[in-house]
């Protein structure tokens, strides 16, 4: 006889990932009016360093009459003990199974966490599709950047928020307050601004995505919970800006994201000051999706080392671009790349033609400079990463990239501690980018050019490649329809989860969901669109102009560069609000 | 000055790792905003110690960490900042403020009190008496590097079952040349009485060092 006292916890890999009770984790309200349960489709290790979480579990949880709890998709060991022992997974804080929640909630962070979702649901006691959900069932809302094409998790997800969360999810708990039951709680969901209900919502209609214009007086947490586990990213994070317009061509954050807003020093001093004293972490990082853009990084650095004298805190600033050139005049003020000795640099491409046709801003200078004043301050790692397979490619651009590798080594002069690592991945064509339209290369293709630059490759040089099957799963799904939820469902019933984890990824698993569905994987990945298809995410507005799209793709055919517009003036992306160029509200300090 | 902090980490608590607890602990001294000393050198780190790892799953009544002070600090200031600082589910119980030079905790360990549960204790229970009248009693340990046969009689200091709380109480010798790790002490039992191998539910109870030859709370040697 086995013993009834120990927990399903001691028989699981890591149990720390779901008992909860860390510092600042907020209790939970049963009583509360609304109860949201926030779902990231992933381990707690890579959900706790999630920005989006952070901001919407404090935000959720300071409104009077909500409670939110946390749920992150369990390992297979713990979700198959929990089917074995016929428990339901529930709520970190709290104990409440997900189906007892008034709504479920999801961040959409990576394609390749969807399987989760379905996975989170089941286990939770929820109805996996919108149409056996039943009047006491939970509302499912989702958000986050891969809702910018919501169809092929529209069989699955009742209503979707687009764009900024910090104040739709106020409207959305206010929603839930104001109603009872499913049917109500949707049809007053569907009434709010950037909320997409696809089960009411008309064929023509069109959603246009929220956007937290003043950064100042978006809410932002005064603290963060402190995980008992090492997190992927285990500091305090500091949104110091949001958006870009450097206008890489490949890069869907940075259409999607528009416009450009910074927060004020004055803020950032204040709010990056509270999260230390409150969470006692060592490193606060400056977060943005290219922190050395940040408008006043000098009086920023300045004014946070003032707030945080004598208390051994790190300021870093993890996505710095090479040539940024921050690193050298900043050095000294944070925890850069160069500091830690090794440097990570994304060229993306291997010649200059085709790095101006991406419109990725980085000449060879630059990147020849980056890595020997690296080299010349103590570095020995260099960690560089390249795509293949984008639009107008040749194989002469895919031999550049080993040709490349092989001046920076000569550049460093032949130093032999120098540990030169490359990574190879697949382009994949998003929505709302230039290259929404292009094909996607084939898996052989993939693995000829992968093939290509092993060959030429120094032998020193460590290369890391992608599995350029789950780079065209994520190209279905990333321009999928509904159709695509169907293989989604067939393949997660065949076994799927975790599909981002190469050692739980089973591509012969996914093979038999196509066929199943009698869908071809090609028709989404490698086909070429017309510019006047119907496109599944046209229903939504996300700022961009569909004119601009088209200009920006016909400019990278002919390797045409667009310089950002916060230096060469309005380059036409059509992102305005109120009918002002967006550029208009980026704060001035 | 030195500050031996005992605390508890106990229910959910016995589920984290030594590693996170030394960040945990950590970052509870840095928000406590007390005056932790730092090592020198050019990766200064927080100079602060545990008595002794606690394996993953056990939960512990006072485990017992040292850190060094910058400057003085009362025992009563020294806890009732770090209550506030420390998870829930992580309360201190006890500090004793010590010397510079006092002996480190780890090498005044000498024994530790489990409160053990298992399956089918009335059957282990009855086989104690018997248990602890061999003069020597073999033991397979295993690890990683294969299996050895050891006595764990010397080892074993007390043993007895406690019908008020149905478990058993037992102290073992706890040092770097002898260990007597509960699991194995169980085991070993449960083949003595020819039952089933139990499982077991472990809770370190308490520390102990030595004072004149006889068992002494480690937070007072």
């Amino acid at each position: 006889m086995k013993s009834v006292m120990k927990d399903l916890l001691d028989t699981v890999s890591k149990p720390a990932r779901y008992i909860g009770g860390e510092l600042n984790a907020c209790p939970f309200d049963k009583n509360a009016r609304v109860k949201i349960a926030m779902c990231f489709p992933d381990v707690y290790e890579v959900g706790m360093s999630h920005l989006g979480m952070k901001i919407l579990y404090h935000r959720i949880n300071e409104l009077d009459g909500a409670s939110c709890a946390r749920v992150f998709t369990p390992w297979p060991d713990y979700a198959d003990a929990l089917r074995g022992a016929g428990r339901r997974l529930s709520g970190i804080e709290g104990g409440l199974e997900l189906s007892a929640f008034d709504a479920v909630a999801f961040t959409l962070p990576y394609e390749m966490c969807f399987t989760n979702i379905l996975e989170t649901l089941d286990l939770g006691g929820v109805p996996v599709r919108s149409d056996s959900r039943s009047d006491d069932d939970p509302v499912v809302i989702a958000g986050g950047v891969c809702a910018f094409n919501p169809e092929p998790l529209s069989p699955f997800i009742d209503a979707f928020a687009i764009g900024d969360g910090e104040e739709t999810i106020v409207d959305i708990v206010g929603a839930l307050m104001n109603n009872n039951g499913r049917a109500a709680r949707l049809a007053a969901l569907s009434r709010i601004d950037g909320i997409y209900v696809p089960a009411l919502s008309s064929d023509d209609a069109i959603v246009t995505k929220r956007v937290a214009l003043d950064l100042d007086k978006a809410y932002f947490p005064s603290t963060n919970v402190v995980p008992f586990l090492e997190t992927i990213h285990d500091r305090a994070v500091l949104e110091v800006a949001r958006g870009c317009t450097r206008g890489c061509r490949f890069c869907q954050a940075g259409m999607l994201y528009r416009p450009p807003r910074e927060r004020s020093v004055a803020t950032l001093a204040a709010q990056g000051e509270a999260l230390i004293r409150s969470t006692g972490y060592e490193e606060l990082s400056l977060c943005a999706l290219s922190t050395g853009d940040y408008s006043n990084l000098a009086d920023l650095s300045a004014a946070l080392r003032e707030r945080l004298s004598g208390l051994r805190v790190q300021l870093s600033l993890p996505s710095l671009r090479v040539d940024s050139g921050i690193a050298a005049t900043l050095g000294d003020a944070f925890e850069t790349d160069v500091r830690k000795s090794s440097l990570t640099f994304a060229p993306e491409a291997g010649t200059q033609r085709l790095r101006d046709a991406i419109n990725k801003g980085v000449t060879e200078a630059n990147a020849m400079q980056a890595v020997r004043e690296a080299v010349a301050a103590g570095v020995n790692n260099v960690k560089l990463y390249f795509m293949v397979g984008l639009p107008t490619e040749t194989d002469e651009d895919v031999i550049g990239i080993p040709e490349m590798i092989y001046r920076m080594l000569r550049e460093t002069g032949g130093n032999r501690r120098l540990h030169v690592s490359l990574s190879v991945a697949p382009f994949v064509p998003k929505a709302f980018t230039p290259f929404q339209w292009v094909a996607q290369d084939s898996i052989d293709v993939i693995k000829q050019k992968t093939h290509m630059i092993q060959q030429k490759l120094p032998r020193a040089v460590k290369l890391h490649w992608h599995e350029p099957r789950l780079s065209r799963l994520e190209a279905c799904f990333a321009r999928g329809d509904r159709r695509m939820g169907d293989v989604l469902e067939a393949a997660w019933r065949g076994g799927c989860r975790f599909d981002g984890w190469t050692e739980q990824f089973h591509p012969e698993l996914w093979d038999k969901a196509f066929e199943e569905t009698g869908v071809d994987p090609a028709y989404y990945a490698n086909r070429v669109r017309e510019f006047n298809e119907q496109l599944p995410w046209d229903r939504i507005d996300a700022g961009i102009s569909k004119a601009f799209l088209i200009e920006e793709y016909h400019r990278a055919l002919s390797a045409d560069v667009t310089a950002d517009c916060r230096e060469s003036g309005c380059q036409g992306c059509g992102m305005s609000v109120g009918g002002r160029c967006a550029r208009a509200y980026v704060h001035s300090v | 000055m030195r500050m031996f902090i005992a605390f508890e980490k106990t229910f959910a608590l016995r589920h984290i790792g030594h590693l996170d607890l030394l960040r945990v602990m950590q970052r509870a001294l840095r928000r406590a905003d007390l005056p932790v000393a730092y090592s020198q050198g050019f990766n200064p780190h927080m100079l602060i110690s545990f008595a002794s790892p606690l394996p993953v799953g056990q939960s512990g009544r006072e485990e017992l960490a040292d850190v060094t002070f910058e400057r003085q600090l009362s025992e009563d200031a020294c806890l009732t900042a770090l209550h506030t600082a420390l998870p829930p589910g992580l309360p201190p119980v006890r500090a004793r403020a010590v010397d510079d030079n006092h002996p480190k905790l780890m090498a005044m360990l000498r024994t530790a009190s489990y409160i053990i549960r298992a399956d089918d204790a009335r059957s282990l229970a009855s086989a104690i008496p018997a248990f602890l009248d061999r003069e020597s009693i073999p033991a397979v340990r295993v690890s990683k590097s294969g299996s050895t046969q050891v006595d764990i009689r010397p080892m074993l200091h007390e043993l007895k079952y406690i019908d008020a709380l149905s478990a058993f109480h037992a102290r073992v010798s706890f040092t770097e040349r002898e260990t007597l790790k509960p699991d194995l002490l169980m085991r070993t039992l449960a083949s003595f009485a020819g039952v089933d191998e139990p499982d077991l539910l472990i809770e370190r109870a308490r520390l102990f060092g030595e004072n004149r030859g006889s068992a002494m709370p480690l937070i007072y040697c």
